[in-house]
């Protein structure tokens, strides 16, 4: 570690020659032995001054000499020699690799770039931030679909409200985004790849907010068909207490264990339950519960739920 | 001002190549940059005052970094965790803040 300090220099003989300027191989090397008894501790520290070949600014004869800077520095005060070339590029190159480093060192600090090392309840805010975008961009996409061709169906899983496809629209369209409006509204069977968590709850102790995040979570990791305890979960899906049994899920009395089957991406379903501080913590928490995943590759979902047949909202427009 | 370019340069190309250090990097990384901003503010200092010399600046650039280095990997390893990357850190802001006063000085009295 050397860095010059204003009060060193004077301690240092060999000092006081008039300093040549930058650039200018000025040939006295006997000069910069003089300043060696300064040298604080390094081997082959005495080497260094008798180097003649003119490689030694390299950076390899650079750690043989690895003085620290003070006596260095005074050395160049004196008749120290210089080899401009080699020397001045390394500098130049260690500075160009200051920049660099800075710049890689600024943009692995910046939060964006967080990685491995950000904690895993970070992590999962930000997964859930993510899916929130996601899920808005969706709606965003389906909404400019249709606004820019008419009543094409949404590319992505999600659909927008149903306000009603044009009547211009070709059949198959309507046709294909009834059939989303159905998986939606839960009046067909499913099936496709997911998993089923189970919520093994002898003593009772996991009430509705535990289902109501688990359902949540699910959401947000893109299930597309749930079904708690053998009901078919909608938008319009609750769940309450129901002291000493169980829960109510939509007006139905369950009782543990809970089985949730879940249709969507397997992979994104399983890692979202399991995520530290996730639902699987949770429910671990809680006395004597336990809850466990399985993913399916297919999976079905037969509960259903009767149409929906609203009595006062029409489609606007 | 040949050495200002070379920094220029090297934050150009770092913003133009973009890249992310590997995630093992991540602790030593800001404390070389802060060794090595020091050496470079060490060596502005020199040029000033006119006892400037690449070899030096080379020596106390590459040996500053390391020794950061390795003093962060040494509180790793015995469990200081970060304490005593901030423990160099402080060092080197005192001896940053020291350079540029030099530096301000020796500027002011030309």
């Amino acid at each position: 570690m050397g860095h010059p300090h204003p009060g060193e220099d004077a301690t240092v003989p060999g000092r006081g020659a008039a300093a040549p300027l930058e650039g200018i191989a000025a040939a006295s090397e006997g000069a910069a032995a003089a300043s060696e008894g300064a040298a604080v501790s390094v081997k082959g520290a005495e080497v260094a001054p008798d180097e003649p070949e003119p490689g030694a600014g390299g950076p390899v004869s650079a750690d043989a000499e690895a003085a620290p800077q003070e006596p260095a520095q005074a050395v160049a005060r004196g008749r120290r020699p210089r080899w401009p070339g080699p020397a001045r590029a390394l500098t130049l190159v260690l500075l160009a690799a200051l920049g660099f480093g800075g710049v890689v060192a600024a943009r692995s600090a910046d939060p964006s770039f967080g990685r491995a090392t950000a904690d895993p309840d970070r992590l999962a805010a930000s997964l859930a931030a993510v899916g929130a975008r996601d899920r808005s961009l969706a709606a965003r996409e389906g909404r400019l679909r249709q606004a820019g061709t008419g009543a094409a169906p949404p590319a992505t899983g999600v659909t927008p409200p149903a306000t009603g496809a044009p009547p211009s629209a070709p059949g198959g369209a309507v046709r294909s985004e009834a059939a989303q409006l159905a998986v939606l509204a839960g009046t067909v069977p499913v099936s496709g790849p997911g998993v089923e968590l189970t919520i093994r709850d002898p003593h009772r102790s996991v009430d509705a907010s535990v289902l109501v995040d688990a359902l949540q979570e699910l959401r947000d990791a893109g299930a597309e068909a749930i079904e708690i305890a053998g009901v078919r979960a909608v938008v319009t899906t609750y769940v309450a207490d129901d002291p000493g049994r169980g829960l109510i899920v939509d007006g139905t009395s369950v009782s543990p264990p809970y089985a949730l089957r879940v249709v969507g991406d397997a992979h994104t379903l399983d890692q979202a339950l399991r995520i530290p501080g996730g639902v699987l913590d949770t429910v671990a928490a809680r006395d004597g519960a336990q809850a466990s995943v399985r993913t399916f590759g297919k999976l079905e979902i037969r509960s259903l739920r009767p149409t929906p047949s609203p009595r006062y909202a029409r489609p606007a427009g | 001002m040949i050495a200002v370019l070379a920094l220029v340069l090297g934050v150009v190309v770092g913003l133009v190549l973009g890249p992310t250090a590997p995630a093992w990097l991540d602790p030593y990384l800001p404390v070389a940059v802060v060794a090595a901003v020091d050496a470079a503010l060490g060596a502005a200092r020199a040029g000033v005052e006119g006892t400037f010399d690449d070899r030096e600046f080379a020596v106390s650039f590459l040996s500053d970094v390391t020794i950061a280095v390795l003093l962060v990997l040494l509180g790793e390893l015995v469990g200081f965790g970060g304490a005593l990357s901030t423990a160099v850190v402080v060092v080197l802001g005192i001896r940053i803040f020291a350079s540029a006063t030099a530096l301000r000085r020796a500027l002011s009295e030309r």
